[in-house]
């Protein structure tokens, strides 16, 4: 078993046409080694009416993939420069990349991220590190169905594309007994970011459309991002210009050194409502393991503790995955907010049902949640 | 997901208002999302019956109930599918890879071919589509629907079964589908072309490709379909892509059809080849049309109901008073009656009014006033009592039959052969226990309702075009007096004759009056009031395009309610994170088989050949399929499987039967195969314009390219 062993986690969304050559790409470079799961990206078009009407901004949908890898913490902006490289990032629509450090608190030994870079570091395109800084990611769990409300937020304040992947709750609705199959267990999981200055306030711009400060509505959190790419295209259709406002921004953010100057914070204001209580200092444990196994880690989880899971399926793709003893490429992944005083008690008792044996394959990652939010009941 | 809290005790109780509080809402939910898949048919049909054919609805009590009880099967059939069989199958296709080796899973996919074909077996529907085939005029078709109608399902089942092995042997190699559909349908529509040159086996052709369309039932599409996910998920070397998981309904459809043409190949060298009627029953031809039935009194009893007296007295060596004398030994010795009528003299009875000729009437009653007698009584009821208890007793059964024994084998080699627990067992239990009361419903329901409400439009869709008589409207009038019969002149001295007439709870109207229909000897009258034609503009072909939208429409709504088309637009949203939306399926696939039961009226109407109407649009649609990107081959192909489904069956063949009992087609095979190849076409046409919108979106922004200025 593998214990604290500080990690980057690269995070591409890409168009799924893209994935195949940032997998090439990535396998080029020696990281052999990652997670795939399928999810959607949300652009607005213009929708158009007859006579040259235009009445509302639709919305598309696109097949995407988040590709994830662990790698080395110094490796991270490489990894993400490889996958940039792959995807051709720097045209704008395409997809967007994120890194961040986290910690594997444990692991089963086949998970070991720290051989999943085997060449050297020369390997990797150097070149102008085209990843920004001041970047906060942004995760929000919500109903199925709901996705598109978070992701036009997403869109309309152009933070970026946000991605959307599916997945199921898991949290009072286990304690129901049969009845549980009353509430709905699907959720979506929308994931993106935008500039430290203004995730705070798209945050509570989310929380007032989706209604997260009402029960049983989901979940919002902020994260800290080492770095990344947007993907900026939040318009899809035809434009006159030589070059697209979105290329445009992206070209001034490279002059400036970072996206301060777009700040929209003050316009975005939102007010009249009673301050809310936001949850601080918290903790997000995603533990991988394979299919099936994950509803008895859960369930080991809450009792000891923890509000809730969400779980969500991936494909593992990685050269450890043959044989009768190897990681299945049917993986689920739970993600669960927790304080941090609990992460001891809680792995604890996933380890104690199993989480690391050797038909689980379990992996364990810690990272910080800066700012979160839900309904908290009744003060 | 919940906000940090202290942790809490293991399970909550709930009390009963509580509970209510979080179970009217989860019903309701459901109940209208099935109210919103079938309210366009219904009302369709209704208002069609009203406001088109003018015509009352007959037994509306029965048929509203009916419709209600179809609302709630589905509602509960399709919670089950989804708590139920799907998980089962998604779980067992997760562990089977992980936990056996490749000929455990092959077997395991033969035995749930054929068992799922078994439990569910179509030879009914195919029956029915079958029901007017002549046994001198389509000898092989009628051996096959008939005597030989397990092989029939033999061969169904093990095309299934070969199916599911092959399609998870293309999971397990990561093999896409085109290939397996380029050679299974160029051998087919090869093979089809080639059948066509042999008059028998002409018209197997047409049941053999409905065979692949009505063998995918709603409770074998969804548990091939959630095997087929689990399976992929875990053996397939892509990391992602829609795809995966789907493409063995489209061999489960198509290697049927291979099978049941093999098997009449070989059956057609031992049948004779069609024939005129009084020479199939002529004495040089006993021996090989003997083959076609059980045995001598099967044939005689086939005589009795479907050829004429001509016919019916070659089968006896003294001819015509031999087959006299043998009908009046009937009344007495039961032996000979069960033999041919079964033991229950009233069916020989009513046979005799119903079909007799003059002399066997008066062979079977002997005098005329127990004729007279007999007449009166089965004329007077003349309406077969519903029998609710057996039709609920049979439903109950066929959704026993059709869910149990895969139940019970799916969770013996989830516990036994792979040695897991069942995950999240309560639920799936109640899933199933779900599905098979849903199912029960379901079937009642459609019998009560649904396919009650389709005979009567079905029937009366061709006095949208010509002149029908309203079969269920024909009336006797006993004691008949001819000399109330009154004679009119028309504007030009045409002397018509007509009688007044005064039913029950009517007013006095005026009844034509046809001397052919006036029965001296039992003094009875016999008229069936016409019906149409209701458009007649253009030399009746605007009743003909009236008929075609209808069609088009009925086809449309019938899917949009189909369970197991249902299960598969949730399964495609599920895998593709809702790119592919579940309507946008659902949409599409009913603008194909609107379209495709266009194509099949049209065949009956004017009785286009069978092969025009399945080899250029297998053909088309090989072409598309090389240029459609796999995902949406996989999802186009299965769609078609699923079409023909419980709801789309019954309404589609009342109509193709009504229409072709009146136009003079043999046989209502083809629409179902032509209803299954049009979705296919219009799944795969919505990706090719959705694939090119996405690429346009994804390259058409190019950085612009900045012409290199060289100074010298």
């Amino acid at each position: 078993m593998i214990e604290q062993v500080p990690s980057a986690k690269v995070t591409g969304l890409f168009h799924r046409n893209l994935t195949g050559e940032v997998t090439k790409e990535l396998h080029k470079a020696g990281l052999m080694e990652y997670y795939v799961m399928p999810s959607r990206s949300v652009t607005l078009h213009k929708r158009r009416a007859p006579f040259g009407l235009i009445f509302e901004h639709g919305i598309v949908d696109d097949p995407a993939d988040r590709v994830i890898a662990f790698v080395p913490p110094s490796w991270g902006r490489s990894v993400a420069n490889v996958m940039i490289r792959g995807a051709d990032l720097s045209r704008p629509g395409r997809g967007s990349v994120l890194v961040e450090q986290v910690v594997i608190s444990r692991a089963h030994e086949l998970c070991d991220p720290s051989g999943n870079v085997c060449m050297s570091e020369d390997s990797f395109p150097d070149g102008p590190a085209r990843l920004r800084d001041g970047l906060t990611g942004i995760c929000c769990i919500v109903q199925r169905g709901q996705g598109e409300a978070v992701a036009r937020v997403a869109l309309e304040t152009g933070a970026c594309v946000p991605f959307i992947t599916f997945g199921r709750g898991t949290g009072l609705r286990d304690k129901l007994g049969l009845l549980r199959i009353t509430i709905d267990a699907e959720k979506e999981i929308a994931l993106f970011a935008a500039t430290s200055y203004d995730a705070e306030t798209i945050m509570d711009i989310i929380i007032d459309v989706t209604k997260l400060d009402q029960p049983g509505m989901g979940f919002i959190h902020l994260f800290p991002l080492e770095g990344g790419l947007l993907n900026m295209k939040v318009f899809r259709g035809r434009h006159q210009h030589a070059a697209s406002v979105e290329q445009i921004v992206a070209a001034i953010d490279e002059m400036k050194g970072d996206s301060r100057w777009r700040t929209v914070g003050e316009d975005l204001q939102v007010n009249g409502k009673a301050p809310r209580t936001y949850l601080r200092g918290l903790q997000c444990l995603n533990c991988i393991c394979d299919e099936g196994k994950g509803e008895n880690l859960v369930n080991a989880a809450v009792e000891a503790g923890a509000p809730g899971a969400t779980t969500s399926r991936m494909h593992y793709a990685g050269r450890r995955r043959f044989g009768d003893a190897g990681i299945s490429p049917a993986r689920e992944c739970i993600t669960m907010i927790i304080q941090p005083s609990q992460v001891e008690a809680i792995t604890d008792a996933m380890e104690a049902e199993g989480a690391f044996d050797d038909e689980t394959h379990g992996f364990f990652i810690l990272s910080p949640v800066t700012k979160a939010f839900t309904y908290m009941g009744p003060v | 997901m919940e906000a940090p809290r202290q942790p809490t005790e293991k399970k909550i109780h709930i009390g009963f208002r509580r509970a209510m509080m979080l179970i009217v809402p989860y019903v309701w939910k459901r109940i209208r999302a099935q109210v919103q898949s079938v309210w366009l048919i219904i009302v369709y049909l209704l208002l069609f019956q009203a406001l088109v054919l003018r015509l009352a609805v007959d037994d509306a009590l029965v048929i509203s109930a009916g419709l209600v009880i179809v609302i709630l099967g589905l509602t509960l059939f399709l919670e089950g599918l989804f708590l139920g069989l799907m998980s089962l199958g998604e779980a067992i296709g997760l562990r089977l890879p992980r936990k056996s080796g490749i000929t455990v899973i092959l077997a395991f996919s033969f035995i749930l071919g054929v068992g799922a074909t078994f439990a569910e077996p179509a030879i009914g529907i195919l029956r029915m589509a079958g029901s007017s085939v002549l046994a001198w005029e389509a000898p092989l078709l009628f051996l096959l629907l008939n005597k030989h109608a397990d092989f029939l399902v033999y061969a169904v089942a093990i095309g299934v079964g070969i199916a599911v092995m092959a399609g998870m042997l293309r999971f397990m190699y990561n093999l896409s589908l085109k290939p397996f559909i380029y050679v299974l349908v160029g051998g087919l529509v090869v093979l089809s072309a080639w059948a066509w040159f042999d008059p028998n086996l002409r018209h197997v052709t047409g049941l053999a490709w409905d065979c692949g369309a009505v063998t995918t039932g709603p409770v074998t599409v969804p548990l091939v379909l959630a095997l087929g996910v689990g399976i992929s998920r875990v053996v397939s070397g892509s990391p992602s892509g829609g795809g995966s998981g789907f493409g063995v309904v489209t061999l489960a459809s198509l290697l049927p059809i291979l099978a049941v043409l093999i098997l009449s190949v070989f059956l057609g060298s031992s049948v004779p080849q069609p024939m005129e009627e009084t020479f199939f029953f002529g004495p040089g031809n006993r021996s090989s049309a003997e083959t076609l039935f059980k045995n001598r009194d099967a044939m005689r009893a086939y005589a009795f109901r479907t050829a004429s007296e001509e016919s019916q007295a070659l089968l006896f060596e003294g001819g015509r008073e031999e087959m006299l004398r043998e009908l009046g030994r009937m009344t007495e010795d039961e032996e000979a009656r069960s033999a041919v009528f079964g033991s229950d003299p009233e069916v020989l009875r009513r046979w005799a009014v119903e079909r007799g000729s003059e002399s066997q009437r008066r062979a079977v009653f002997g005098t005329e006033e127990a004729l007279r007698e007999a007449v009166n009584r089965y004329f007077r009821d003349d309406v077969s009592s519903l029998e609710t208890g057996d039709l609920a007793r049979s439903a109950v059964a066929a959704s026993a039959r059709a869910i149990i024994p895969l139940t019970i084998f799916l969770l013996v080699v989830l516990v036994l052969v792979l040695r897991e627990k069942l995950p999240r067992a309560d639920e799936v239990m109640l899933g199933i226990l779900l599905a098979f009361v849903g199912m029960a419903f379901l079937t009642v329901g459609i019998e009560l309702g649904l396919a009650r409400l389709g005979n009567q439009v079905g029937g009366k869709l061709p006095a949208l075009f010509k002149s029908v008589p309203l079969e269920e409207k024909r009336s006797t009038v006993t004691n008949f007096d001819p000399g109330t019969v009154v004679t009119a002149l028309t504007s030009e001295g045409e002397r018509t004759s007509f009688f007044f007439m005064r039913q029950e709870g009517e007013n006095v109207k005026t009844v034509p009056y046809d001397p052919a229909c006036y029965d001296e000897k039992s003094g009875t009258y016999t008229f069936t009031p016409l019906r149409g034609p209701i458009f007649e503009g253009w030399g009746g072909f605007s009743g003909i395009l009236v008929l075609l939208l209808f069609a088009f429409i009925m086809g449309y709504g019938a899917t949009l309610a189909e369970p197991a088309l249902n299960a598969l637009a949730v399964t495609v949203e599920e895998l593709t994170v809702g790119t592919f939306r579940k309507t946008t399926l659902i949409q599409a696939v009913a603008v194909g088989v609107g379209a495709g039961i266009v194509l099949g009226v049209a065949k009956i109407i004017w009785n286009v050949p069978l092969a025009w109407l399945i080899l250029p649009p297998y053909v088309l649609l090989l072409l598309i399929t090389a240029l459609s990107s796999e995902e949406y081959v996989n999802i186009g192909w299965d769609s078609a499987g699923v079409t023909t489904g419980p709801v789309t069956v019954p309404l589609v063949l009342a109509m193709g039967l009504g229409i072709g009992s009146q136009v003079g087609g043999i046989e209502g095979f083809g629409i179902l195969a032509a209803a299954s190849v049009c979705p296919i076409l219009s799944v795969l046409l919505v990706g090719l314009v959705v694939n090119w919108k996405r690429r346009r979106a994804l390259g058409g922004e190019r950085e612009p390219s900045v012409p290199e200025v060289v100074y010298d």
